[in-house]
């Protein structure tokens, strides 16, 4: 049995539902470009009758409902990782290859100058100005050495800066992670949405940065933990990064809780840092180093067995490298050769016009080196080729990567977005149902008020 | 599917991006005309055009010591020349000196002349090339014969090793010589030794020395011949290498520059492709939410 008093509450209820919905489309269109904000829907549902003999008893809002796509963001969590970590490489890799020079204007061109020189010396043995351009030569070979391998040294220092700076930033991500499930477990479900928008942002952001696995919480928050699951947020707690000096080389190593986790970080802006810094950029200094001790070795050995100007046995062309490791960046000429040219052995007999030895030691030019098989120049060649392959390598890996980030971006965004079409037809639809119900409120206050004249007539 | 605002601008502005990149490395490409201006952009070819360059720089190098051997054997040549004609004067004024038919004043002049040739033979065997000695073996910096008291002729200083510049891998080329070769062979005496006697047979008119000498002149001139044939297949065989060097070096530089070197018709094609791209991403984003339901909303 309706009566028109219950009307005019349930109509007062319907308008406030459609005032909702309309509410709801302006939260919508006023987010639209709000990061990590999922759009908002009102949900509505038929209140009961009263009894068994009425036709309804009007519109209840059951809820506003964040559209979100949980799966996809689980898959955005895994993949950004990979994103980050390719294009921390491949930006890493096209710095290296430009320090390394281009080709012809590089180690390769000193290398043939340094021959060239001999060559010359051979044609002249005893001219002043062929030996001086000898060492003159020399000393450009051993500054080009010595320059790249500084700028490969500072290369690793410029990542592993960017290491240390990148925990710094995981760290005030995780403290901001743990501050949302704190807020979260106390906020009403509202706010918790809200909460749960900014928690999805400061996830992905550190997903940027480093692999993580996420483990959603009952109450909305996320626990998230790094590098093979040592704890980085539980619930309110954090359990910070810290770095410590790896010993020798001072580079920074990741720590978590007191052990060393720098292994177990393969993703993200820090795994692409950390795999240039440990893996490739030490790979490059290998080969560079090997190429300098080989061909300061070779010259030598050749360099003593000939005779100087004054017909003495020779010494050490270039000062001998200790140890393979770190032969580049102190490759010298020795330091006789450098006060006196006339040391310089070009001669293969105690004549002085004899030219044998320079001869030899031009030849070097077309040698195979001990230990790499090839000659100078191309190992330096294969130097290039293999830091071209590498970056080449990081800058498709990283095309592909960002082609699966977009789409799972799109995926996501076709559920969680906002559309400003959809929005105008929503505030459209229930600033309609407003006035429909408006209409209705006054055809009942008129009822009413055929009634009250009667009462009152 | 749910087309959403933000979705839009953001692959828009991708697309965006994307062209924009694409045309600035095409511009770069035609700009520079340098197909490789990174090692990534052909890790092959870059360290193919490693290889090339120093290839470059060798056979540049080799040429640089072909033109200077070149040089160096022509100034033995024609001091060889030289020496040739020298002792063949010598021989001419010492038959002008021999028969029982002269006045001592002939014989005296005949002498004179021979000293005068003697001298100049001396000079022509110390002769250098840039300050190094040519026919004193691989002792560039001592004169093969010296002068002591009284004009006389020392005996050979200089080695009997020779010196060979390189014109390539294995290929070697004889610059410096043995002068002894040249002057005394095996000869038990050498060529200033043979003068002397002669000067001293045509003074006393002695026929037989005077024979003597001639004979050994003669073997003389041979040595100096046979030396100056050596050098003059040594100079030709220069010229086959000089070819030989410039046409590797247009082969190696033509390989150079299909590696490195931009196609330049193509690179125009592209440039102006990746231009019609990047208007069209413009183009595209400025349609991007400029009509939506609102408008039609009153």
């Amino acid at each position: 049995m309706s009566d028109l008093f219950a009307s005019l509450s349930s109509v007062s209820r319907a308008l406030a539902a459609q005032q909702t919905g309309l509410a709801v489309a302006g939260e919508n269109i006023a987010n639209v470009n709000t990061p990590g904000y999922t759009r908002r829907t009102v949900e509505l549902s038929a209140s009961l009758p009263l009894d068994a003999y009425s036709t309804g008893n009007g519109v209840d809002v059951v809820g506003i409902r964040a559209e979100r796509a949980d799966l996809i963001e689980a898959q955005l969590h895994q993949e950004l990782p990979a994103q980050a970590r390719e294009a921390a490489t491949a930006d890493s890799l096209s710095q290296i290859e430009a320090l390394l020079g281009r080709p012809g204007t590089s180690v390769d061109s000193n290398l043939t100058k340094f021959f060239d020189a001999f060559s010359q010396l051979a044609q002249d043995p005893t001219s002043g100005v062929a030996r001086q351009q000898v060492t003159v030569q020399a000393q450009s070979l051993t500054t080009a050495f010595n320059d790249v391998a500084t700028r490969l040294v500072s290369a690793q220092q410029d990542a592993d800066a960017q290491v240390r700076d990148g925990v710094d930033r995981v760290n005030t991500l995780a403290a901001q992670i743990a501050s949302l499930n704190a807020s979260m477990s106390s906020a009403g479900a509202g706010r918790s949405d809200t909460l749960r928008d900014k928690l999805g942002v400061a996830l992905n952001t550190l997903a940027g940065l480093i692999d993580i696995s996420v483990v959603g919480r009952p109450d909305g928050g996320a626990d998230v933990s790094v590098g093979n699951g040592h704890a980085l947020v539980i619930g309110a707690d954090t359990y910070q990064l810290a770095t410590s000096a790896v010993a020798g080389s001072g580079l920074a190593d990741l720590t978590s809780g007191g052990s060393v986790i720098t292994s177990a970080v393969t993703g993200g802006r820090i795994g692409g840092l950390l795999q240039v810094r440990d893996r490739l950029l030490p790979g490059y200094q290998t080969r560079l180093d090997q190429l300098a001790h080989t061909v300061a070795t070779s010259v030598n050995t050749a360099h003593r067995a000939g005779y100087d100007l004054a017909g003495a046995a020779g010494i050490d062309f270039f000062v001998p490298p200790a140890a393979v490791a770190g032969a580049a960046i102190a490759m010298t000429v020795s330091a006789a050769i450098v006060a006196d040219a006339n040391r310089i052995a070009a001669a293969a007999t105690p004549a002085a016009g004899d030219n044998g030895n320079a001869r030899a030691i031009a030849n070097l030019r077309e040698t195979p080196l001990a230990g790499v098989t090839t000659n100078p120049v191309d190992t330096w060649g294969a130097l290039i080729y293999r830091v071209g392959t590498d970056a080449q390598a990081a800058t498709s890996e990283r095309l592909g990567r960002d082609e699966i980030v977009k789409q799972l971006q799109t995926l996501r965004d076709q559920v969680a977005g906002v559309s400003l079409d959809e929005e105008a037809a929503s505030m459209m639809k229930f600033q309609r149902a407003y006035e429909a119900n408006a209409r209705y409120f006054s055809a009942v206050d008129a009822s009413l008020n055929v009634l009250m004249q009667m009462l009152g007539g | 599917m749910r087309v959403v605002f933000n979705a839009q601008f953001r692959q828009a502005a991708d697309e965006i991006n994307r062209t924009a990149a694409d045309l600035a490395a095409a511009q770069q490409l035609v700009s520079s005309g340098r197909r490789i201006t990174m090692p990534s952009d052909d890790p092959a070819g870059a360290s193919a055009a490693v290889t090339d360059h120093a290839a470059l720089g060798a056979l540049d190098a080799y040429t640089k010591t072909a033109d200077t051997a070149t040089s160096r054997l022509t100034v033995a040549d024609t001091t060889l020349s030289d020496i040739v004609a020298k002792l063949s004067a010598a021989q001419t004024a010492a038959t002008s000196a021999r028969g029982s038919l002269l006045s001592q004043s002939q014989r005296d002049a005949a002498a004179a002349n021979l000293q005068g040739i003697t001298d100049a033979l001396f000079s022509d065997v110390n002769a250098q090339f840039h300050g190094a000695y040519l026919f004193s073996g691989t002792r560039a910096t001592t004169a093969p014969y010296t002068t002591g008291a009284g004009g006389v002729i020392s005996s050979y200083q200089g080695d009997h090793a020779t010196m060979s510049v390189d014109l390539g891998q294995g290929h070697p080329l004889q610059v410096a010589f043995d002068g002894n070769a040249i002057t005394q062979g095996n000869a038990s005496v050498d060529v200033f030794a043979v003068l002397t006697n002669l000067i001293t047979a045509v003074r006393a008119g002695d026929n037989a020395g005077i024979g003597q000498g001639m004979a050994d002149l003669d073997r003389a001139i041979d040595r100096a011949t046979f030396v100056q044939t050596q050098i003059g297949t040594n100079l030709s065989a220069l010229d086959d290498a000089r070819m030989r060097l410039r046409a590797s070096r247009l082969d190696v530089a033509a390989q150079l520059s299909r590696t490195e070197d931009a196609d330049m018709a193509s690179a125009i094609t592209e440039m102006s492709q990746a231009d019609t791209a990047y208007r069209a991403a413009l183009g595209a984003f400025s349609r991007v939410g400029s009509v939506s339901l609102m408008d039609y909303l009153r």
